[in-house]
């Protein structure tokens, strides 16, 4: 199909339009149906985007018959149709839990929540660094609306926080814009990836200036150091299925950073080559170190897996430090299982919170669950996978991330770092579960409502996919192995990209 | 003319930067504001800066580059949304936490319970 | 042999079992959980001929080749010598449970933590690829943290749990950062190839780095000194656990790893320093400790980290017939601890405490146990007759042989250690 390309973008539009309209406007449940369905579409579509590019090659697809580099164009590759089909899971899993009930605490959540996805939809598949710019924004602004969703206090103080960092960020990412079109001419990314070898002298330093406040732009959503201190505020006081969407977003500003930094800026661009590694290395094993000093310091299970995306985002940026076809694919396959995972996390979280009372999800002494059986199975399943122990599939990304280091120095400060940080979270995760599991007083409170049955599903398809994960690890690790070396390979990602260029 | 260009862009963005450092959530508005001004100058600048040019061929004898118009454009349409948003945001934070600073309280140092000194730190309890 | 990919995963079948039978009576439970160990004992002898002829046999399925983890499973002497005891002894735990625990445990839950635990500890000792070992290596943490927070309500339950969980979980890392080095500087994941270079990486620049790495991961988990703190708090854990984790199985995970590795690491001045000094001090400490105990089952889990001590200067010394005494000792100490810890639940049990300054005159009310309890004493303590005499004979033939370490030290302590012990072990006996 010739149109595949698009449909992750059109279809979250397309619903998320559909129910502002009148007669579905009016009407939850007719919006929860749609929400479901639409979400299920994004799924199938994704899906077979994926077997297109993975049997069939990359799909380029040129908006409105443009062709590149005048047009804007969607491209489809393996690193972008796996960052699709991750959303869509995600997206699909979350929204079975969100109409249980979540959804009623504000008004437009579905249509928000589809404009949201549509933004990171676009976000991987544009081959256009404005149009990413335009999808980030799209994303941006549905976050802002979503993260206040249900209101209060908390929420009203960390969305201030989230707005204004993320509009001066926007406002950055525009010089950055600016001064790559100023030197570069062009603003489609294979074609950059082309130009930017023959830049030198005075043009190459500002064409630098302007790719560094791209890592700072990138950096900021990535919540790379020392960028990331919005973050656990924002994520610990959002709603559980906004929490756990958002789970994909730091993924997003880490995306960005291997498309921007490995294709662009990466071995061939002459003059400005690897111009990130040396500014990614220190800022990468800091965000590490603070991110498992937030995880041992953590009061809470919400702030614990807030402080866990910010470790994983750090390993994440390690990856793209150590800038090699080994490290790119270590890094998409601990994305897909970081984000997976994290998302599960604070899905359990908000109904353990829910079911303790006062004692939210805080580590205190409190009353018993009233499911203590499928919370405690949930919660060890979810952290084993983020410590990153076997069975699950947190320990096959670790062992990627550890097996990419190239040289002695880059392993004696990555390895202990990593590791360090899994015994933080080891040790931080068997002081919770105990105490939240069995340490407690009196009996179950009465008010105290069960898991519904369409929360269940949500989370438990968000943790099986962890096992699934490994027991197929054979397979997944070939295709990021593909899609690494994809990105490496400037002919591949840039070249062929651009039917006219020469080599 | 590039000097002069240059000047404005830098100082738009000078203020803005210096704005959005305050505490309270008007002047960041504001600050954000001007941050977009600059930006929006800026983007307008790098397609070069040229006089009697209009982007559309065969108009005039020089022509300018259409491109930066339209990001200029896009990105005018968002900044304006999102400035919209801020403002939106800002009284609803006003409301929600009974005062106008980004962080929601305000700041408490040892001085300013006894005097209380001018500009950020006046506190309008 | 495709058996051999089958054989550990019957335990992990064997997690079901309890879940579906724990509604019938506790013992038709008991017996249905005990079936596939069983059968799994029975498969593992049935090779036993094999291997003694020196045959080893081993199966392999691909899995995730890009960090070099396959399905790997080996059956050789020291892997059989394992499972016999990690299957035997679990059979007898899987019966004792069965009486141990009150109405009010939940035994399906026990014994499925239990199976999982044997599972892992099946495919440790059956691991034919270094992530595969590391793969179950943590998994045995993480079952031993369930089983020893099996009664999770007690506040010395939850701790002993996380610091064991805390202890070996930092040596599972410290083991996996060892592991990797070591399949970097083979070339190959394969433990077969990792044996048969042992020149290879006694001479690479990285070897000191991979035994320090790999002792770390093996010290923590058989709680040789300085991380033995983890063995004693423990044991809050029920008696059952104490007697087949803490003495017969999983403290000797490491030593396991110590005689796996004993070909590609051993007999290097580096790997003689480390093991037999932590070994002796390890055997020192514990055996120190235990003197000052009152709790039976503190006594006894010192008492373990003594002879654990013993075992590891046994692999330390370098010689083969060391090697030979240290892993006759491990069959000995397996035998007569795990039946002296469940003696002592049998005492906690009956009469209601463990404090030997509380406990007198028990001989009159429990012979059976008490005669029991004296052959198990006397076999640690090197009475002649008993097989613990045999190993403590060849470790005192080999010491003689090494007069590098100060022997006579080690005469001494261990004659004044076992004394002490059996004596102190008979006080509640006394009339």
């Amino acid at each position: 199909m010739q149109h595949l390309s698009i449909f992750p973008i059109l279809i979250p539009l397309l619903f998320g339009a559909i129910m502002l309209l009148p007669p579905i406007s009016r009407d939850i449940n007719s919006q929860r149906i749609a929400s479901v369905v639409g979400t299920l579409f994004l799924l199938i579509s994704s899906a077979v985007l994926l077997y297109t590019v993975n049997s069939e090659g990359v799909q380029l697809y040129a908006l409105g018959g443009w062709q590149a580099p005048f047009g804007i164009a969607l491209v489809a590759d393996k690193v972008s149709s796996l960052m699709v089909l991750l959303t869509a899971f995600l997206a699909f899993a979350v929204m079975l839990y969100a109409v249980a009930g979540q959804d009623k605490g504000g008004a437009y959540f579905h249509p928000l929540f589809m404009f949201q996805i549509m933004g990171i939809n676009g976000a991987f598949l544009t081959g256009d660094i404005f149009n990413l710019f335009v999808f980030f924004e799209v994303l941006l602004i549905a976050s802002y609306a979503l993260l206040i969703h249900a209101g209060g206090k908390q929420k009203t103080q960390a969305t201030m926080h989230y707005v204004i960092l993320n509009l001066v960020g926007s406002s950055l990412f525009l010089f950055g814009l600016g001064i790559l079109y100023g030197t570069l001419g062009t603003l489609n990314m294979a074609d950059m990836a082309i130009k930017v070898g023959q830049l030198e002298g005075e043009t190459a330093t500002l064409a630098k200036t302007g790719a560094l406040l791209l890592l700072v732009v990138f950096g900021l959503k990535a919540a790379m150091l020392p960028m990331h201190f919005w973050l656990p505020k924002t994520y610990a006081s959002a709603t559980a299925p906004v929490a756990a969407l958002f789970a994909i977003m730091t993924k997003v500003g880490v995306y960005s950073i291997f498309r921007v930094y490995t294709v662009l800026f990466g071995e061939h661009a002459g003059e400005l080559a690897n111009i990130a590694t040396p500014w990614l290395w220190p800022l990468a094993l800091l965000t590490i170190t603070i991110g498992a000093i937030g995880v041992f310091a953590s009061p809470s299970i919400k702030t614990l897996s807030a402080n866990l995306v910010i470790v994983s985002s750090g390993s994440l940026l390690a990856c793209a430090a150590i800038n090699s076809e080994e490290a790119t694919s270590a890094a998409l396959y601990y994305m897909v299982h970081s984000t997976l995972a994290s998302a599960a996390l604070f899905l359990i979280a908000d109904i353990m919170a829910r079911q303790r009372g006062k004692a939210e999800d805080r580590f205190v002494r409190s009353r018993p669950f009233v499911q203590p059986k499928l919370l405690g199975f949930a919660f060890a399943i979810s952290a084993l996978a983020l410590v990153g122990m076997p069975p699950l599939s947190g320990f096959v990304g670790k062992i990627m991330i550890l097996q990419a280091t190239q040289s002695s120095t880059q392993t004696m400060w990555v390895w202990p770092l990593i590791l360090l940080g899994s015994l933080a979270a080891l040790i931080t995760f068997s002081r919770a579960g105990t105490t939240l599991f069995w340490r407690h007083n009196g009996t179950a409170a009465a008010e105290a409502e069960p898991a519904k049955k369409l929360e269940i599903a949500g989370v438990a398809l968000l943790l099986l996919a962890s096992p699934v994960l490994v027991i197929f690890g054979g397979d997944m690790t070939t295709f990021t192995q593909q899609a690494a070396s994809y990105l490496h390979d400037i002919h591949a990602s840039a070249y062929q990209l651009l039917p006219g260029a020469a080599q | 003319m590039e000097g002069l260009y240059a000047f404005c862009v830098g100082l738009l963005t000078a203020c803005g930067i210096f704005l959005a450092l305050r505490g309270r959530s008007f002047s960041v508005v504001i600050g954000l504001t001007l941050l977009s001004y600059a930006v929006n100058l800026f983007l307008f600048a790098s397609g070069r800066l040229k006089l009697n040019a209009a982007a559309v061929l065969g108009e005039s004898e020089q022509y300018s580059d259409p491109l930066p118009q339209a990001l200029v454009l896009t990105a005018i349409v968002i900044g304006f949304a999102m400035t919209a948003f801020a403002v939106i945001l800002a009284m609803r934070a006003r409301a929600d936490l009974g005062n106008d600073h980004v962080d929601g309280t305000l700041p408490v140092s040892p001085a300013d319970t006894a005097q209380q000194s001018g500009g950020n730190r006046k506190c309008n309890t | 042999m495709s058996s051999l990919i089958w054989l550990p995963f019957l335990p992990l079948l064997g997690t079901l079992i309890p879940h579906i039978t724990a509604r019938f009576s506790r013992t038709a439970c008991a017996f249905m959980t005990a079936a596939l160990p069983a059968l799994t004992l029975f498969l593992v002898l049935s090779h036993a001929g094999d291997i003694f002829q020196g045959e080893r046999f081993q199966a392999a399925v691909p899995w995730i080749p890009a960090i070099g983890l396959e399905l790997a499973f080996r059956l050789d002497g020291l892997a059989l010598l394992f499972a016999i005891l990690i299957l035997g002894i679990g059979l007898l735990v899987i019966l004792y449970a069965r009486y141990y625990l009150s109405a009010q445990d939940s035994i399906g839950k026990f014994y499925a933590y239990l199976m999982l635990f044997m599972f892992a500890m099946l495919g440790v000792v059956l691991s034919d690829n270094l992530i595969q070992l590391w793969f179950f290596w943590e998994l045995t943490s993480i079952s031993s943290f369930l089983l020893i927070s099996f009664w999770g309500h007690k506040t010395d339950a939850r701790k002993g749990a996380r610091m064991a969980l805390t202890i070996t979980g930092a040596g599972g890392l410290a083991l996996l950062a060892g592991l990797l080095i070591l399949g970097n500087t083979v070339g190959s994941f394969s433990l077969q190839d990792v044996l048969d270079s042992g020149d290879l990486i006694k001479a690479s620049a990285n070897y000191p780095i991979i035994v320090v790495l790999v002792l770390l991961g093996a010290f923590t988990k058989s709680a040789q000194f300085p991380f033995h703190f983890w063995l004693p708090n423990a044991m809050a854990a029920p008696t059952p656990v104490s007697a087949y984790l803490h003495s017969a199985t999983m403290v000797k995970a490491g030593i396991f790893l110590m005689a796996r590795f004993y070909p590609a690491l051993a007999n290097t001045d580096l790997w003689f320093l480390i093991v037999s000094l932590t070994g002796l001090a390890t055997f020192l400490v514990g055996a120190y400790i235990a003197l000052f105990q009152h709790d039976l089952k503190g006594l006894l889990a010192n008492s373990t980290i003594s002879h654990l001590g013993l075992i590891t200067l046994l692999l330390g010394m370098g010689t083969d017939l060391a090697a030979v005494a240290a892993i006759f000792h491990i069959i000995n100490h397996a035998t007569f601890k795990a039946s002296l810890f469940m003696a002592a639940g049998i005492i906690d049990h009956e009469s209601g405490s463990r404090d030997m300054r509380q406990l007198n005159g028990l001989w009159k009310y429990m012979p059976y146990t008490a005669t029991l309890a004296m052959v198990a004493s006397a076999s640690m303590a090197g009475v002649p007759l008993m097989n613990g005499f045999l190993s403590k004979e060849m470790f005192f033939t080999e010491t003689l042989h090494q007069a590098s370490l100060g022997s006579l030290l080690v005469y001494s302590s261990i004659g004044n250690a076992g004394r002490s012990l059996c004596r102190r072990l008979f006080h509640p006996f006394h009339p």
